[in-house]
């Protein structure tokens, strides 16, 4: 991530961050990055506090920074995953809370002021909101501390007010790497393009990256399953359908042989059954696979939220589960008639 | 027709046919005797080439059916009806369906289900065609595997105790139904511990004595 090193008031003189976006973009290891521009929201809000040993109500007024999601330069929403409430509509005089340490009630009354460097500002708008809901912690995104819709803040603030706080130039990047033992290089690198006197400082979490390279370590065996969870279990279906149908009325060949087939027509017959077995089988295995995929996440715990990861099916793999289970099917027909063909016919029969 | 000679067979230890020389010509009935376990079955299953002699010959219109070849006992197998003593019928197909699906014969479906039905009406079955083999009793099952084995039209028809399970009625329905096969120029060879049901053939084998009458 990419901020300013001292909190933004209105538009500052700090450079606009836009310019460095496509330096950034093209260095190694950079998957996406993200500009947003980060803006107060002062909040007026009455609170419990222990004074002089005594517990008393107090108007407090806070800022936080904020950021609106839709629009330009706007806080990603696929970053926002609520852990409660809603994401506020249009005409919804809310917004949400992007860090759940905060303790603001979510069922007051609050006043806020934007626009403004400080309340009860001359250039501000003043309005009522209440908190609609509460993201995830994450420790990368929790500068953000507020998200409004940027439709109702438009609205709200009106389009000359709005432009100049939440439409302005970029004042905070957060970088997504490819790999998270791309993060290193990448922070050196971003320190680099920006210089030493931009105003800006790049930051990450030490101890996040720790633990997501202790995830990445751990969950190592899971993706390996991932690879081949579709593959893995449809051929163990197949292969459980192909031994049960194999040991189930084994005088049925005998029968069939007795009445004018022979092994090459029985062959055929047990081929084609079985490939239809295959097919179906391996429909049922890619069908577990999936829901095991898409309902069974496995559960991280990161900085005190447990992370929830879903595995996906890689698509060209699971085709493969097909061709697989097809061979698992005439590797298993294969088999089966020539253990039959050992047994001879006499005792084929005599398993009647 | 068919010829064994020398033919001996055992299972493990037990020794059941020991040197055993016989003959059946083209268009005659043999019916083996004996009691249960004296190895009536085990003959007619070698007879049918669904078991091997451990030593002895076979000889099918002079070509030897012993050989372990598969492909040329097939050959041979094609042209034998084989009913079994239990009868031996799919489980999930009706009576109609045991015969016509079962059996390889190289006619449309049409065909088939017409002659099917028509031994199955030789057999007094007709009526219970379309049922499965769990709606019928033990002497209909019997019916529907000879029926299967007489629908292919074999030059030698091997059956295992055709007229056990049956009714008197009904047993004498079967033996005419195996009188007009050989009437027709058919070869059968059949077991049964019934004095009565041994003189439909032209000739009977005691295998106990190894005397043939």
């Amino acid at each position: 991530m990419v901020q300013q090193s001292q909190y933004p008031l209105g538009l500052t003189g700090n450079p606009d961050l836009a310019g460095f976006v496509p330096m950034i973009e093209s260095s190694a290891g950079v998957e996406s990055v993200n500009p947003i521009t980060l803006n107060y929201t002062f909040i007026r809000m009455m609170l419990q506090l222990a004074i002089g040993g005594q517990v008393k109500l107090a108007n407090v007024t806070a800022a936080f920074l904020s950021a609106v999601t839709g629009g330009n330069n706007a806080f990603p929403t696929r970053l926002v995953s609520l852990t409660s409430g809603h994401f506020p509509q249009d005409d919804d005089s809310s917004f949400v809370l992007n860090d759940n340490r905060l303790v603001i009630p979510t069922d007051k009354t609050l006043q806020v002021e934007i626009g403004s460097k400080d309340f009860n500002g001359t250039q501000g708008v003043k309005f009522n909101a209440t908190v609609a809901g509460v993201t995830a912690l994450n420790p990368l995104t929790a500068e953000a501390s507020l998200l409004w819709n940027s439709t109702y803040l438009e609205q709200r603030l009106g389009s000359q007010l709005y432009n100049s706080t939440f439409g302005g130039y970029p004042n905070f990047l957060i970088i997504k790497s490819d790999t998270i033992s791309d993060v290193q290089g990448i922070v050196d690198h971003v320190r680099q393009i920006l210089g030493q006197n931009s105003g800006y400082t790049v930051t990450y979490d030490q101890t996040t990256l720790i633990a997501l390279q202790s995830l990445e370590s751990q969950s190592e065996p899971l993706f390996a399953l991932e690879q081949y969870l579709s593959i893995a279990i449809a051929a163990t279906i197949v292969f459980l359908v192909s031994y049960l149908a194999g040991s189930h009325r084994k005088w049925e060949p005998g029968l069939l042989l007795t009445q004018g087939w022979n092994w090459n027509r029985y062959s055929r017959l047990m081929l084609n059954y079985y490939s239809a077995m295959a097919m179906v089988s391996s429909a049922f295995g890619v069908g577990i696979a999936f829901i095991i995929a898409r309902y069974l996440p496995y559960q991280y715990n990161l900085s005190g939220n447990a992370l929830k990861i879903s595995v996906s099916l890689d698509p060209i793999l699971t085709a493969t589960a097909f061709p697989i289970g097809l061979a698992v099917c005439t590797t298993a027909s294969i088999l089966s008639i020539w253990r039959l063909k050992r047994l001879g016919l006499d005792r084929i029969l005599r398993e009647y | 027709m068919i010829s064994l000679e020398g033919v001996t067979k055992s299972y493990g230890s037990l020794t059941v046919l020991e040197n055993l020389t016989l003959s059946v010509a083209r268009g005659e009935s043999l019916c083996i005797a004996g009691p249960s376990g004296c190895g009536k079955s085990t003959l007619l299953k070698l007879i049918a080439l669904i078991s091997y002699p451990d030593a002895g010959s076979i000889f099918i219109d002079g070509k030897d059916a012993s050989s372990e070849r598969s492909s040329e006992r097939e050959g041979f197998r094609n042209s034998i009806g084989y009913s079994f003593q239990e009868p031996l019928l799919l489980p999930y197909l009706s009576a109609i369906e045991n015969i016509v699906d079962v059996v390889s014969k190289p006619t449309s479906t049409v065909q088939r289900r017409k002659e099917a039905q028509q031994t199955l009406s030789q057999l007094g079955m007709l009526e219970r065609a379309g049922h499965l083999p769990s709606k019928l009793s033990v002497g209909e099952k019997k019916r529907v595997d000879l029926a299967r084995a007489l629908y292919r039209n074999p030059t030698l028809l091997v059956a295992d105790e055709p007229f056990s399970s049956l009714d008197p009625g009904t047993g004498r329905l079967v033996a005419k139904t195996l009188r007009d096969y050989v009437g027709r120029g058919g070869t059968l060879t059949y077991s049964s511990v019934d004095p009565r049901k041994q003189d439909i053939a032209d000739r009977t084998l005691d295998l106990t004595k190894h005397i043939e009458a």
